[in-house]
């Protein structure tokens, strides 16, 4: 005997494992104590058959990847993934569980809606709580069940449908805990026919209910049951809950019935359908419940498994299982104590440590007990060892191309070939036809000839239909995809390689990834479903993951910080990483308080916080978004360093002993990659040979009709099935747009496909970097490069479009590059065998393709083996794998090319250092065509290709203010919105020629830029057309130029924004505000209420944006006007009633409004801005300028002239970017009424100037102006707001609706 | 009938070589239990954590809940059943 008193600490953890000391949670060899001799014995092995990963969507704190490497480490034979209704980790868990060499095992716990056998006294599903009195409940309950005391009321699904609210498509389940919903079963796949049924079952379960709540019933469970092994799940099973409440009739009952549903006892436990779950998790009653449950095992003769009903791989990871379950409820964990697990045990276990819990322990359990929880942990092994589902799906692949009769797949292949090779080139080569053989040889060989018929066809489809559409990425390498009509791009004619698309070697699939118009991608899409089945047919989802905001703003509340401090932080974050949460706001200056460590808080500063207590929220709700944490009480409390009376020994990884602050930054790092829920993939469908429900489960989407499986893009790929990536460009869209506009107002048929390509005029547009707007190479990185690479044809443009990216910048291949093009260094290469390969790169190393001719033809890789070899050098392997791949590099160097061995090893550093951030040349071939064809619509059909981008927003680099007011500057006349002019769509609409388009070649100059021209139209709403701006970054065509390229009246163009831009005016009014537009004009305010049925807030922004001022009255008296006429938006009577007694209904006049100022312009600039962000008439700095001109300021375009040195210059920031590979380095662009610059602010200046550059849409930069080549940029050393420089200088005040960028650039609107 | 000690008294737990609670000394009195039933609360982790071991234990004139802080290491008795 001996006392266990204060301070005795070692006996802790033995009060409830019997075997004297707490097991080790190691690998360490596990020896179980038979429970009725108390002899050692060697232990069988265990498998976990009940886990859930963090797919279980904030039900699983651990990734499949941390549990299976946790159940490695705990010495586990096999772990069972078993997610809340959905396998959406199990290709993941599958693929970790086989590197890792564990057995996995892939299931699914499932809730029931309904019990298995009769529950009259609501034992099993417990009643909720039914509709108030008098409103009988819409799912049909008919409110008949009386509410249980104290169960939570459950949210009536009424309350969402307000008027203008979709009808709520989710199962609102925050609040509800696990005794409130359906019974849990755990269903295990034996074979492959085991995950069928599961897949059919899912399928089908979510089908039948909605998005968030599948609804499966022990009727669809008794039709999927072939291979299925049922266990009979954790203590919210409809077994448990049986038992637990005294009914051993019902649980016998439902035993005996699962055991018949599911193939009876069986020998042993390998062959048996269902086995009783035994649990232990330390909670109240488990000794009894697993004492009851093995009884009832006896009494039927079922086997036994013990599992840990797992939730998280290690015990510390509880916490954050806390806060995802916080999350899931939308509450705080200090008003969480119903719902959360009672119990932090639901950790992987290993053999010993269940062994060794009270069950096992013939002293304190029943020799039944015990014997049965020893046979349980064997059973688990056994049973998990004869579940084995391969996931292969490789051979179900191919949909089945119909070919027409006699024909194979690959001859129908060779003959489509032979067709679109005469149609492709002219003439036809020895070389392609040399280059059409080899990779039709090797098409056959691989078996892929459906998967380009596949490609084909889609092709095909969209060519009738006219749906712009173009092959990118790899498969642009293959001539047959360019002969076929997959791709645009001539890969004999780049130089590309068709062994970076396909290999005999390659292990993965083959990419195709086509683009078609965004606007017209959803008719490509239904063909698939037509084509191939809805069977065969699904959208691969896309999981949405948490990002850094998403996760401050969750983890912050389940924490039960101060919803303004939550707020403060989320909008001061510029990283999307979660894990980058604490770096973002270290350096941010106004956290320095929280980062404070608890020695150095200011005295004072931190009023005394009862631990545990919410401190009180500052009445009134204001936000404390701007300023410091010392003017919110509530967040002062929050700066408490820890609380007092931390765990004596708080376990490694736990955040228990952090304070509160340390401790939301650790669980926003660990909540990281967790998946939130799942959406629709941008482009991917699945197109499969067997039906795609045996293959994958599927589910509704939230779009309408629409339905997806549970696998994302990459499980698609692991499991190597066709994946067809179809993928809306918005850019497809918008020049579709421009050459339709460019036919119907200039008469002209643009063919892209025979756009030559070397017109002079465009590259030179492309050389001044004017590229606002146009594809790929309109970013502000692409802009300061193009006027030093000065790209002069196509190749030089593809360069262009691969190398400005991430990669070749932090690779350092960007300058180099740069510097050879400007003459500054020599080409030179490392050896004369790479002048062929590298040549088109000016000697550097800039594509995919090239690394791969280097390894094959200087280092005598074959051509599989050089595709492994670009693999390998971009991803991480092992320091032996890659040790061998450079030996092997070297030697081939030496003994092929005749290389030194010292330039063989400079080679090799060259090409592994390239090789993290390749892209291959036959994408970025694919887009520069792309890109040429846009520069081309901008330059000579800008009205037309402006009015084709602001249709297609959202899309690009730039908002469309950036866009309009580029079009402005080079002359085109942009003309304000109006309910009497303007169609929901933006449109063109002619305004006459200005006078330097009329007098030919003597306007080029610029000296007739002040022309009248031919009239404007009366109705047209601006005073005058835009000057163009003659600047060198801002070209304008000359009028040979347009005479040659363009059509004759295409400058007489200009553009009329659209209803569209206005928010509350989406595509559902488009029909009848176009029908009701021709019908005639609108007269008045009540017939424009009358007739667009818009709701008052709409109409208000209407007048407020200038939409009605060709009614001809002044806004205000519009403003005054509308409230006595206009519809209101809520609280209207219900079936679009009127609400009787307004002067609309009775048919009076309005009353007239008193004597009302009129508009400022800075009133009307703020409106026009807060409305649609931006105004046809000015750009919001040209108000400023005078004020400007007195300070000092330069305009934009003046820059251009200006020498190097002091600079001081104002405008509006229209972007904000922190790229990654810039370490710190913040640009802006800033854009004024004659062009934009880049301002960039090294990070000790963004450090000291970030709250004013957040804070403020209007800047005025000082700074210094650099200068190389033609491209002008300032560094910034000091910023001051516009309006507060302007205004001191006797400038307008702030116009209301100009606001700052928000996160990621966005503006935010009115 | 229940008493519930508001203050949760400290006692003193005996245990045996294997670990298992068999006496309770409080009061000076010694007291010789056998363990009924045992549970495991954790909680709070965010403020003041509670991580208690509760064991429901008879003895030849007591039934009790005592439970072994796990913070401090420290036992307590939190309930007598008359």
């Amino acid at each position: 005997m001996r006392a266990a008193g204060l301070g005795v600490l070692t006996s802790i953890e033995q009060m409830f494992y019997h075997c004297g000391t707490p097991p080790a949670a190691t690998a360490a060899p596990p020896s179980l104590l038979d429970g009725l001799t108390g002899r050692a014995m060697p232990a069988p092995p265990y498998a976990e058959l009940h886990a859930h990963t963090s797919f279980s969507f904030l039900d699983g704190a651990s990734s499949p990847a941390d549990l299976v490497a946790r159940a490695v480490e705990l010495g586990l034979s096999g772990l069972a993934a078993t997610d809340r209704q959905g396998l959406y980790g199990v290709v993941r868990f599958a693929t970790a569980a086989e590197e890792a060499g564990l057995h996995p095992v892939i299931g699914v716990e499932v809730e029931l809606a309904d019990p298995l056998v009769p529950d009259p006294d609501g034992l099993v599903i417990p009643g909720r709580r039914p509709a108030r009195r008098g409103r009988p409940s819409p799912t049909g309950g008919g409110g008949v069940r009386r509410p249980l005391a104290g169960l939570p009321a459950r949210p009536l699904p009424e309350r969402a449908r307000l008027p203008g609210h979709r009808a709520a498509t989710k199962e609102d389940h925050r609040g509800i805990g696990l005794p409130q919903r359906g019974p849990h079963l755990v269903l295990l796949a034996r074979n492959a026919a085991g995950y069928r049924s599961l897949c059919r079952l899912l399928s089908r379960a979510n089908l039948a209910g909605t998005k968030a709540a599948p609804r499966l019933t022990q009727a669809l469970l008794a039709d999927h049951v072939e291979g299925l092994v049922a266990l009979s799940g954790c203590r919210e099973s409809e077994l448990a809950r049986r038992l637990r409440a005294g009914d051993r009739a019902g649980a016998h009952a439902v035993a005996r019935e699962y055991a018949r549903r599911f193939g009876g006892p069986g020998g042993d436990v390998a062959g048996a359908g269902f086995v009783i779950e035994l649990a232990y998790h330390l909670l109240p009653d488990d000794d009894w419940l697993v004492a009851e449950s093995v009884r009832l095992a006896a009494e039927l003769g079922l086997p036994v498994v013990v599992t840990n009903d797992v939730h998280y791989a290690r015990p510390e990871d509880r916490e954050l299982h806390d806060v995802l379950t916080a999350i899931r409820h939308g509450r705080s964990l200090e008003t969480l104590a119903d719902l959360r697990t009672p119990s932090g045990e639901h950790h992987l276990k290993s053999a010993a440590e269940l062994a060794a819990l009270p069950p096992g322990d013939p002293a304190t359990s029943n020799r039944q007990t015990a014997h049965a929880w020893a046979e349980g942990l064997a059973n688990a092994g056994s049973l998990a060892a004869a579940c084995t589902v391969d996931l292969g799906f490789e051979r179900y692949r191919f949909p089945g191309f119909t070919v027409p009769g006699g024909e194979t797949p690959f001859s129908y292949l060779v003959e489509l070939c032979h067709g679109g090779i005469r149609r492709r080139y002219h003439p036809v080569t020895p070389a392609v036809v040399r280059q059409l053989a080899h990779e039709l040889d090797v098409i056959e060989r691989t078996g892929l000839a459906e998967f380009f018929l596949i490609c084909w066809d889609l092709m095909r489809f969209a060519k009738e239909r006219r749906i712009p559409a173009q092959g990118r990425g790899s498969a642009a390498d293959s001539i047959v995809a360019y002969v076929l009509g997959i791709t645009r791009v001539d890969p004999i004619r780049h130089n590309l390689l068709f062994e970076r698309f396909i290999n005999e070697g390659r292990t993965t699939y083959p990419d195709v990834d086509i683009d078609f118009s965004s606007a017209r991608r959803e008719e490509v899409i239904q063909y698939v479903y037509e084509r191939y089945g809805a069977e065969h047919t699904g959208m691969v989802c896309n999981l949405v993951t948490y990002r850094a905001r998403s996760a401050v703003r969750e983890v912050g509340a389940a924490l039960g910080f101060p919803r303004p401090l939550v707020d403060r932080v989320a909008k001061a974050l510029e990283t999307y990483d979660p894990v980058m949460v604490r770096r973002d706001l270290e350096a941010d200056g106004g956290f320095v308080e929280f980062f404070r460590r608890p020695g150095e808080a200011r005295d004072g500063d931190v009023p005394a916080v009862r631990p545990g207590a919410r401190p009180a929220v500052r009445p009134g709700g204001a936000s404390d978004d701007e300023g410091g944490p010392g003017d919110s009480p509530a967040s002062v409390a929050w700066l408490a360093p820890g609380v007092a009376g931390l765990p004596a020994r708080p376990r490694a990884g736990s955040v228990a002993g952090l304070s509160p602050w340390e401790r939301w930054l650790e669980l926003c790092a660990r909540i990281d990659g967790f998946p939130r829920h799942l959406s629709i993939h941008t482009g991917g469908m699945l197109v499969t040979a067997a039906p795609l429900i045996d293959i994958a489960p599927l589910e509704r989407a939230t779009m309408p009709g629409r339905v997806v499986v549970q696998f994302d893009k990459r499980d698609v790929e692991t499991l190597k099935l066709i994946k067809l990536d179809l993928l809306g460009l918005g850019m497809l869209a918008a020049m579709d747009e421009t050459l339709a506009l460019v036919e119907h107002d200039c008469a002209t048929c643009v063919d892209l496909d025979r756009l030559p390509e070397e017109i002079p005029e465009v590259f030179a547009m492309l050389q001044a970097a004017d590229t606002v707007g146009v594809f790929q190479v309109e970013s502000r990185a692409q802009m300061q490069t193009l006027p030093k690479s000065r790209p002069s044809c196509l190749d030089d443009l593809v360069v262009e479009v691969a190398i400005i990216r991430p990669g070749p910048i932090q690779g350092n291949a960007v300058h180099p590059y740069l510097r050879r093009r400007q003459g500054l260094e020599p080409v030179t290469y490392l050896h004369p065998s790479l002048e062929p390969i590298l040549h088109d790169s000016m000697g550097v190393i800039l594509y995919q393709e090239q690394v791969m001719r280097i390894a094959i033809e200087v280092a005598g890789f074959s051509p599989g083996d050089s595709d492994g070899f670009r693999r390998a050098m971009g991803t991480w392997r092992s320091s032996a794998e890659m040790e061998k791949l450079h030996a092997r590099f070297v030697d081939g160097c030496v003994r092929v090319a005749g290389m030194p061995r010292v330039d063989a090893e400079e080679l090799y550093r060259g090409v592994a250092g390239f090789a993290s951030f390749g892209f291959a040349k036959s994408h970025a071939a694919a887009f520069a065509r792309t890109a040429y064809e846009s520069a081309f619509l901008k330059l000579f059909y800008p009205a037309q290709f402006l009015v084709g981008l602001v249709n297609a927003q959202p899309m690009g680099f730039y908002p469309v203010e950036v866009l309009v007011n580029d079009a402005k500057r080079h002359g085109v006349a942009v003309l304000p919105v109006d309910v009497n002019a303007s169609f929901h769509r933006t449109t063109t609409e002619w305004v006459g020629r200005p006078g330097w388009a009329l007098a030919g070649t003597a306007g080029d100059d610029g000296r007739h830029d002040d022309d009248p021209g031919e009239p404007l139209p009366g109705d047209s709403g601006i005073d005058a057309r835009p000057r163009p701006i003659r600047s060198p970054a801002c070209v304008v065509p000359a009028s040979a130029a347009r005479d040659r390229w363009s059509a004759e009246g295409a400058v007489g163009w200009g553009v009329r924004l659209g209803l569209h831009l206005v928010k509350g005016i989406g595509e559902e009014h488009a029909a009848h505000l176009d029908a009701e537009r021709a019908r005639g004009p609108y007269t008045s305010l009540p017939d424009v209420v009358e007739r667009t049925r818009l709701p008052e807030e709409v109409l208000e922004r209407l007048i407020r944006a200038g939409a009605l001022d060709s009614l001809g009255w002044p806004r205000r008296e519009l403003l005054w006007q509308l409230r006595e006429v206009a519809r209101p938006a809520r609280g209207a009577p219900r079936g679009g009633g009127r609400v009787a007694g307004r002067p609309l209904d009775l048919r009076l006049p309005a009353t007239p409004a008193p004597d009302l100022p009129p508009l400022t312009e800075l009133e009307r600039l703020g409106d026009s801005y807060a409305i649609l962000s931006l105004d046809a008439r000015r750009q919001v700095v040209g108000l400023f300028r005078p004020a400007l001109e007195r300070v000092g300021a330069v305009t934009n375009a003046a820059l251009a002239e200006r020498r190097p040195g002091p600079v001081r210059v104002g405008g509006l920031v229209v972007t904000r970017q922190h790229p990654m590979t810039a370490k710190g380095t913040v640009f802006l662009a800033l854009e004024d009424e004659t062009g934009m610059v880049n301002v960039t602010l090294w990070p000790d200046t963004w450090a000291r100037l970030r709250g004013v550059v957040r804070r403020n849409a209007l800047l005025v930069v000082d700074g210094s102006l650099q200068r190389e080549s033609s491209v002008v940029n300032v560094v910034a050393h000091e910023i001051q707001p516009l309006v507060e420089v302007a205004r001191a200088a006797g400038g307008p005040a702030r116009p209301d609706g100009v606001r700052p960028m928000g996160h990621a650039g966005m503006r935010r609107l009115a | 009938m229940t008493r519930l000690l508001r203050e949760h008294p400290a006692v003193e737990a005996e245990l045996d070589e294997s670990g298992r609670l068999v006496a309770i000394r409080w009061a000076g009195r010694r007291e010789p239990v056998e363990v009924c039933t045992r549970w495991r609360v954790d909680e709070a982790w965010w403020g003041r954590p509670i991580a208690r071991d509760y064991f429901k234990v008879v003895g030849s004139q007591w039934l009790a809940l005592v439970y072994l802080d796990r913070v401090d290491g420290s036992w307590h008795l939190e309930r007598l059943y008359d």
